[in-house]
């Protein structure tokens, strides 16, 4: 039997970070946490990869059955809010610091320490609140779900029970072309705020002792402010239901109140799954998944897990689908049973008696409804309107930041479809290699406004402005700076094209020869030799012209 | 014998230099620790000369005044404290833990006075901390097993402010475990006497801090009052108790037991005291959410100097008295103190009335069910994972359930069980919302009631102390303690207990509290009206008989000794060391030893005499409105047991004048009826009388022919120790002294045999 040992700290609470002692009777043990892995914000997008393949004999009875049922899923989201304290102390969090050194008496119950509300917490609630369309409470509380386990530093949670400050509201959403596209409407149930957790960390089996596993308890993230955001059970596949969670990344992204990184955990999905057969009224018996760290991971497990109820269903086996908790394995790509009988815990909630209640004026909700920027629903609405098609308007209005330097693209006077054309190509596609976000790139909407109209005026060609740009995307600096510097404005004096059409001719006497004699596909070369001898500078259209004319008019 | 047994006066003489400082305190400065006179006097001595009973005076304003005329050093202070904490401290074993700074921290601001530095308000007032109150260099336990050698990593917000304003902390009082109980025998780890009568309890959860502060072991405490914790062990103590309005003071650093209810109280020996000390802690703290931003008024402005006060001071106050609180379940001493309390505010010019709060009775499940609920909550961090201490088990639950059943004691784990089951699925709407139902009711009830009256007025508590153990097995008797306080907690309301009267018991009678209760943050008013109660309050002095006093008394009443002869004896018995007789001498001089002497003298003569002859005594002269001493009764009443003795004695001998005298005259005593005309000088001789007292005196007169001898051999032995001069051994036969005969003739050395055993020293 492994015994399990749980000890963080002994009396002397800031003494032993960033080192974690674990004590185990007479045995003291010193273990330095290795740091956590190096953070990327990546930014996950749905891969456009579908459905976990059935094992091939089942295949095709599983795609007729599956015609006769429908899945009905609901989503528990928990949003971490990027606030700078806590959710009840001025514990600052930063992901992957060293165990146990951002934390204090508060965030980690220490006998006498009360909670005191970061009122950002509130301000971050009522932003998604209202941006999910949600109806306010302007009177809720806080309340304690109680239940034992070693990341719960004070054995209850602060969280929300029968009054959560947002309820019935409603998400937009367009679902990507590949995926056949479409609009939806997913129902909110609720938003509540609550605490997180601490972190458990599983020692390496057997290091220090063969009957021993250690579990080490790391409280920096214990006592952040989460949202939970809760749907109604809308969603029929796992699509929709990654689509979602997209959204409500994009959401928040926007509102600012997450980084909504899933890796990190600031963004975490658990899904409830029931499968029904079509026609039926009643829900099937409802599944949880958890351990979903990524939008495609939502999308496959969901997928899996439909055809694991479906196949259940269609085999009569139906009552083998249990309520229970099931854990998405990635390497796997399967749902393994994590815990049965859900549904029979008591958390035995009661009003949080340590602080007061939460109320809101009018007065402030407006004052948040006017400070909301933009969301990204009104802006694909807007930019469809602009009319882009709908895979610009998906590209564009996915990151709030590549959408705000569209945006300021077109104040500065860029025309609309070129300005998406050069973000959605060249510049997506630097970003892509350099791994930069468009923040982080030296091009500013300025100039890439400036770009497009030097290219649009003709004082550049097209190929020059692309040189440009990936000038300015590296280097920075202004158009015109670059083209005056470079001395590539384009010649559209028809007697300097002329001098060096002449000069070309002159040079290729060989060349000219075989035209004349009939090989006229010899134009496109000394419309080169031209374009060279400019250093690109000619303008094609005077540059064929004449070269048209001197190569004729000979003969 | 020799009828009076006041104490020596030795030092009367001494208090021609009386300093006005001194009035105030009842401190004996250090310089009297050494051997030659003293030149100061005591409040005993020097407030006797005025009054007999002085009003209460504030220790914290005396210090000040003290330190700043440089009359006494803050280590003088602080030793003279220490000295008296560490004798009574093995009787009362109020403190878990002693700092060990004090001293240090004293000659710091002895430094600071020297360089002319600004004092802090609380500059070396000594302080003690109820041990649910987080202290960053001092353990805090909580009184339980599952926090055993915890040290906070931070000060709770009103130690701090206590130590920002210059108080020292001197330790951190017993409790009964995070709170839960009305004894503080729910305490891991021990079990605190009331001053009063060590035999008893101190009250409870705040035990330690009241028996602390009443046994003059520091100046003041906190406490911290859930359900009445700071207000019954106030009462059962008698000291001054006062529970602020919920939010005046910050919770940050108070163990939670049920939050909603809990809140830091202050212990002091004068209302002034109290005042002063909550002035310092109160306030909002941007760490408690539930502290309110009020502003604090200056309390100290209530307190009214006595001589400026009026005739009537307190004219046109309208008080009402609970009625509720007067019923049935109520001792009648109580009740008839707290009616007596009531006629002194009359008497004062206050309106009082009776008011009844229908939902009063309700108060107490409903408490019960809060409290327990939130403590069920709160209660849930103690895993043994963080802090604490934690049994290793095989799996996680296992862990759990071991660290949590050894950590706990059976009340709180009783009460945890109650909060958990009224918390849960299903039950939750019968019990704990009905609870914040008649909450509801209940605050409204007091407010339509203080609506009418500036304050209402009930006792502390049912009872006075009652003994160790007595409800120790009975949780709904102990629960039902409580229902004097527990309403005010649930109304936020706050409320101060002084001592307003006695009722029997112990060796110097048990003190009484009257308890006040206010308007949400109308401390001021409750602090002003106790203050004028407590400076006009006649003929109570609320000083509990110290142990060292007790002794004295104890062998000044059997031995005759002087408290001199007695501390050498025990010196000479090896039991103390000179040292300590020297402090001993100390403590207890200038006392007023009469009530405790007194006392033991009516004990004695009960247990001669028989409880009726006792209690007939007492109504006879309670009838007539006189007092005798108990031991001039006792003296009378010997006398009279010797004639009628001789007188069968002698009219035995003359009728079997050839028989066995000694069988015989045993044999017939023993029925033989006592002629009426040797009762004649005894007290309360009438027809009817006679009959009942020769009967019990019949019955009274088989006391074994060994006891009687033995009062005659005291009676011989006080001869002797009076020609002898105080440096020889009084006692005649050293073997026995050592407490065998005092248990013989009291309860009280029991104890002390037990505790000079102990003696840290």
């Amino acid at each position: 039997m492994a015994s399990t040992i749980f000890r963080i700290l002994h009396s002397h609470p800031f003494l032993f970070h960033p080192t974690a002692l674990i004590r185990r009777k007479d045995v003291i043990l010193y273990c330095t946490m290795r740091s956590a892995q190096t953070q990327t914000a990546t930014q996950e997008k749905v891969k456009p990869q579908v459905k976990v393949s059935p094992r091939s004999t089942q295949s095709k009875a599983l795609e007729k059955a599956s015609r006769d049922y429908e899945a009905v899923i609901g989503i528990e989201t928990h949003v971490q809010l990027n606030t700078l304290t806590k959710a009840f102390c001025s514990c600052p969090y930063n992901y992957g610091s060293p165990p146990n050194t951002s934390v204090c008496p508060i965030c980690m119950g220490l006998p006498g320490a009360l909670p005191v509300l970061n009122l950002k917490v509130i301000e971050s609630a009522v932003k998604v609140g209202l941006a999910l369309n949600c109806k306010l409470s302007l009177n809720s509380k806080f309340d304690r779900k109680q239940y034992f386990y070693p990341d719960l530093p004070k054995g209850y949670q602060i969280s929300q029970f029968d009054i959560p400050i947002a309820t019935s509201g409603y998400i937009d959403l367009d679902l990507p072309l590949e995926f056949g596209g479409g609009h939806r409407k997913f129902g909110i149930t609720r938003v509540h705020m609550e605490e997180d957790a601490g972190k458990l960390l599983h020692s390496e089996g057997g290091t220090y002792s063969q009957e021993s596993t250690f579990l080490f308890v790391d409280l920096n993230r214990a006592g952040v402010p989460l949202l939970e955001i809760v749907s109604e059970p809308d969603m029929r596949n796992g699509i929709e239901a990654a689509e979602y969670a997209a959204e409500l990344q994009r959401l928040v992204r926007y509102l600012g109140v997450s980084n909504g990184n899933m890796q990190e955990g600031s963004l975490r999905c658990d899904v409830n799954i029931s499968v029904r057969p079509i026609g039926q009224l009643q829900f099937g018996t409802k599944v949880e998944i958890k351990n979903l760290n990524s939008f495609s991971s939502v999308s496959r497990a969901i997928d899996y897990e439909i055809s694991r109820q479906v196949l259940l269903h269609s085999q009569g086996q139906d009552k083998e689908i249990v309520q229970e908790t099931r854990l998405w394995e990635e390497g796997a790509q399967k749902t393994v049973t994590m815990r049965k009988k859900e549904g029979l815990a008591d958390y035995r909630y009661f009003p949080e008696p340590d602080l007061p209640g939460v109320f809101l004026t009018t007065d402030y909700v407006d004052g948040i409804r006017n400070s909301l920027p933009e969301l990204p629903e009104t802006k694909r609405r807007r930019y469809e309107k602009m009319g882009l098609s709908m895979q610009d308007v998906l590209f564009l209005a996915n990151d709030m930041n590549v959408a705000e330097f569209f945006d300021t693209t077109i104040t500065k006077g860029a025309d609309v479809k070129l300005a998406t054309n050069w973000i959605m190509g060249d510049v997506a596609a630097y970003m892509k290699n350099e791994k930069l976000t468009i923040n982080e790139i030296k091009l500013t909407p300025q100039e890439l406004a400036e770009l497009i109209a030097s290219i649009k005026d003709g004082t550049i060609s097209g190929k020059i402005g692309k040189e440009i740009l990936f000038e300015l995307l590296a280097k920075g600096g202004t158009v015109k700076g670059l083209i005056e510097a470079k001395d590539l404005v384009q010649a559209i004096d028809p007697a300097e094209i002329e001098k060096w059409v002449e000069k070309v001719l002159s040079e290729n006497p060989k060349q000219l020869e075989q035209y004349r004699g009939g090989k006229t596909k010899l134009q496109g070369y000394f419309a080169g030799q031209v374009m060279k001898l400019s250093k690109g500078k000619a303008n094609p259209g005077l540059l064929n012209k004449i070269l048209l004319e001197k190569l004729n008019a000979k003969s | 014998m020799i009828s009076t047994l006041q104490p020596p006066r030795s030092l009367s003489h001494f208090r021609s230099n009386p300093t006005l400082l001194l009035r105030y305190t009842s401190l004996k400065p250090l310089s009297s620790l050494s051997s030659q006179p003293v030149t100061h006097s005591t409040i005993t001595d020097q407030s006797q000369s005025q009054s007999p009973n002085p009003p209460s005076h504030s220790q914290i304003l005396s210090t000040r005044h003290s330190l700043l005329s440089r009359h006494l050093t803050a280590t003088q202070l602080a030793e003279s404290f220490l000295t008296r904490l560490r004798l009574n401290e093995p009787h009362l074993r109020s403190f878990l833990h002693v700092s060990d700074s004090v001293l240090a921290q004293a000659r710091e601001l002895d430094e600071k006075i020297q360089r002319n530095e600004e004092l802090g308000p609380l500059a070396g007032v000594l302080v003690a901390i109820k041990d649910n109150i987080c202290t960053a260099e001092m353990p805090s336990t909580a009184g339980s097993r599952v926090l055993e050698g915890y040290t906070p990593p931070y000060d709770a917000t009103a130690v701090r402010k206590i130590k920002e304003l210059g108080g020292i902390v001197v330790g951190k009082t017993n409790l009964d475990e995070f709170g839960m109980g009305s004894t503080t025998e729910a305490s891991a780890y021990q079990v605190t006497a009331n001053p009063w009568d060590i035999s008893r309890v101190p009250g409870g959860s705040s035990g330690g801090s009241a028996a602390a502060v009443s046994a003059r072991q520091c100046m003041v405490s906190l406490g911290s009052d859930t359900g009445g914790s700071v207000r019954q062990p106030a009462s059962f103590c008698g000291v001054v108790g006062l529970k602020p309005t919920y939010g005046r003071v910050s919770r940050f650093g108070l163990m939670a037991y049920a939050s909603s209810l809990d809140v830091i109280g202050c212990f002091g020996t004068s209302v002034a005291d109290a005042g002063i000390l909550l002035h310092a802690i109160s306030g909002h703290d941007r760490l408690d959410a539930t502290s309110s931003k009020r502003e604090v008024p200056d309390f100290s402005a209530q307190f009214v100097s006595m001589n400026l006060l009026e005739s009537k001071p307190l004219k046109g106050l309208r008080i009402g008295l609970i009625r509720e609180t007067l019923d049935d379940g109520v001792d009648t001493g109580v009740t008839s103190a707290v009616r007596t309390a009531a006629l002194h505010l009359e008497e004062l010019g206050c309106c009082i009335t009776e008011v009844s709060l229908p939902s009063f009775s309700l108060g107490l499940p409903a408490y019960y069910i809060l409290a327990s609920s939130e403590s069920s909550s709160n209660l849930s961090r103690y895993d043994g994972v963080k802090y604490g201490n934690q049994v290793a088990a095989d799996e996680l639950n296992s862990q759990y359930m071991d660290s949590r059943a050894k950590g706990f004691g059976s009340e709180v784990k009783r009460r945890i069980l109650t909060g958990t089951y009224a918390l849960s699925a299903g039950y939750y709407d019968a019990y704990y919302k009905r609870a914040q139902q008649v909450r509801t009711v209940i605050q409204k009830s007091f407010k339509t009631a203080l609506d009418e009256h500036d304050i209402l007025i009930s006792p502390a508590a049912p009872s006075a102390a009652y003994k160790i153990g007595e409800k120790k097995n009975d949780p709904l008797a102990m629960y039902a303690g409580d229902i004097m306080t527990v309403n005010v907690n649930l109304a936020g309301l706050p409320a101060l207990v002084l001592p307003c009267g006695f009722v029997d018991g112990g060796p110097a009678g048990l003190p009484v509290g009257l308890q006040m209760i206010g308007a949400a943050f109308d401390e001021g008013k409750l602090l002003k009206v106790a203050h004028i109660f407590e400076q006009t309050l006649q003929n109570c002095r609320f000083v509990p008989p110290l142990i060292a006093d007790e002794l004295c008394a104890i062998a000044q009443t059997i031995f005759c000794m002087t408290r001199m002869q007695m501390l050498q004896s025990l010196v000479l018995l090896g039991k103390i060391s000179e040292e300590q007789a020297k402090t001993m001498a100390d403590e207890s001089e200038g006392r007023d030893l009469s009530p405790i002497t007194d006392n033991l003298w009516r004990k004695l003569y009960q247990k001669e005499f028989g409880i009726e002859r006792t209690n007939l005594v007492i109504e006879r002269m309670k009838k007539k409105k006189v007092s005798f001493r108990w031991n001039q009764l006792y003296e009378a009443k010997l006398r009279e047991v010797d004639e009628a003795e001789n007188k069968v004695a002698d009219r035995l001998k003359s009728l079997y004048q050839k028989e066995d005298a000694r069988k015989q005259s045993r044999q017939v005593r023993i029925c033989t009826k006592v002629p009426p005309s040797s009762n004649k000088r005894s007290f309360g001789n009438g027809p009817g009388y006679n009959v009942t007292a020769k009967s019990n005196l019949m019955k009274k007169s088989k006391i074994d022919f060994l006891k009687s001898h033995e009062v005659r051999n005291l009676a011989a032995m006080k001869k002797n120790s009076l020609q002898k001069s105080y440096s020889a051994p009084p006692v005649k036969r050293p073997g026995e002294f050592s407490g065998k005969d005092l248990a013989s003739s009291s309860k009280q050395p029991k104890p002390i045999e037990r505790n000079l055993k102990r003696y840290p020293f």
